[in-house]
């Protein structure tokens, strides 16, 4: 297979700049650094959670798993809105006027 | 040092495993950024800005100022890119499933299933972006293809499951063709699914990518071999037989294309569709609605989606006729039973359907 580049646009680069969203680009790499680390804590949820049911399978102990149990789909859905509400900047009490 | 066997495949299970987390990670915070975010944000310009008539520039500089404008703009660019790169993405998935897959794609099939061409020249819009943020694109290498079908089946706004099966319906309501002709075939799921409704019908997928007609020619069923078949080939210019098809249909093609692509298409369309026969693209328009059009227009540059827009350029009842085709119909097209409600509740492609009649005299 070989690409027709008769048919490309004029100088069109193949990597373009950063897309930003925001003011400051470093808000938007904070905000990707934000969301990498809290991937990694939801994966660590489930890899925690995986070890408690294992280790409760051994010892009998059926306290030692999360009551009552939700499935993976349903606590990734409770993680993410726990994580994500406040950006929404919505106030959860009644203000000062 | 090499691990052992026993510890390696342990360790690969875990890796898939913790792939599999942060991808359902991703999920949730896609379909929380489609309905909660996209709330906030139909909320914060009603109550901030209000609805101007039409879409114009001081709407549009006064809803990006929005913060959770911002937000909802960063999230649709930034949780696709997790999804795809990255170690834990799917294209790092699929690599680590290469032995796997490519031992799928080593089965023997029967002859005349796929048609691969080497020598196709594959058009520049094609390959200089890479479309959805998938790095590479779908024609990249032989894997590609399976990437592309992790993301869709992963969920979003195009993993809808009974996506094809309505469009096939909706199809079928007017019309029951014997000779299929189905445009930009990806993974072969809008083909085979013709080919389920209509047992008694022939249907090729056609697809520039390679790894795409070879994965769809691979997930066709065995009691469909015979009358379903894969080409590797140029929607533009398929080289297949005039008047050769009663259906030409494609699902999510033409705002993957530049303008002068969709006329060429629409030309071949006009070609190789029967007299009485039709076309049915299921596709997106811009919506009418400020804001919605808004959105949908930055998720062209949020999705490198660089010809999101260009179809909508042309006046498809003036190309069709020109390719002979007498009548043109665009329809909304729900994906699923509440997909048109208004206000809406999430945030969703603006899906049409496009139907074109072909003369009986052309």
């Amino acid at each position: 297979m070989s690409s027709d580049a008769s048919q490309s646009p004029p100088d069109h680069p193949h990597f373009l700049p950063e897309q930003r969203f925001f003011d400051d680009p470093i808000t938007d790499r904070l905000l990707a650094f934000s969301m990498t680390l809290a991937s990694e804590v939801y994966v660590l949820r489930e890899r925690l959670s995986r070890l408690e049911q294992h280790v409760a399978t051994l010892t009998g102990d059926a306290t030692l798993v999360e009551a009552p149990p939700v499935s993976q789909s349903e606590d990734a859905v409770k993680f993410v809105g726990h994580l994500l509400e406040p950006l929404l900047g919505e106030q959860q009490s009644r203000g000062y006027p | 040092m090499n691990a052992p066997a026993s510890t390696l495949s342990s360790r690969t299970r875990l890796a898939e495993q913790e792939r599999e987390a942060y991808q359902r990670f991703l999920g949730a915070a896609r379909a929380y950024w489609a309905t909660r975010m996209f709330a906030g944000v139909q909320r914060q310009v009603e109550s901030e800005i209000g609805a101007p008539d039409t879409l114009n520039d001081d709407f549009r500089s006064r809803v990006e100022a929005l913060p959770t404008y911002q937000v909802f703009a960063w999230f649709e660019r930034h949780l696709q890119r997790m999804r795809y790169s990255g170690h834990r993405g799917l294209a790092a998935g699929v690599e680590a499933r290469r032995a796997e897959l490519s031992n799928v794609l080593s089965r023997p099939l029967p002859e005349g299933l796929l048609t691969l061409n080497t020598e196709l020249r594959l058009p520049s819009y094609f390959v200089d972006c890479d479309i959805h943020q998938q790095p590479g694109g779908v024609a990249a290498h032989d894997l590609s293809a399976f990437i592309y079908r992790d993301a869709v089946q992963s969920g979003g706004v195009v993993g809808v499951a009974s996506l094809h099966d309505r469009h096939v319906q909706r199809v079928l309501e007017r019309f029951r063709p014997t000779r299929i002709l189905d445009m930009g075939c990806g993974f072969g799921r809008s083909t085979l699914a013709f080919a389920k409704a209509l047992p008694e019908a022939r249907v090729c997928g056609v697809d520039l990518s390679a790894s795409c007609v070879r994965v769809a020619a691979h997930e066709t069923p065995e009691a469909m071999w015979g009358r379903v078949n894969f080409l590797q080939a140029d929607a533009t210019r398929t080289g297949l037989p005039d008047c050769s098809v009663d259906l030409l249909t494609s699902t999510m093609l033409l705002h993957e294309m530049p303008e002068y692509a969709v006329r060429q298409l629409i030309a071949e369309a006009g070609r190789l569709v029967r007299p009485g026969g039709m076309v049915a693209h299921l596709d997106f328009l811009p919506p009418e609605e400020p804001l919605l059009r808004m959105i949908y227009e930055g998720h062209a540059a949020r999705n490198n989606e660089p010809y999101l827009l260009e179809h909508s350029r042309i006046n498809l009842q003036e190309a069709y006729a020109a390719a002979g085709f007498n009548s043109v119909e665009i329809s909304d097209f729900a994906e699923t039973d509440d997909a048109l409600q208004l206000p809406p509740a999430r945030w969703r492609l603006p899906w049409k359907l496009i139907l074109a009649v072909k003369s009986e005299d052309a």
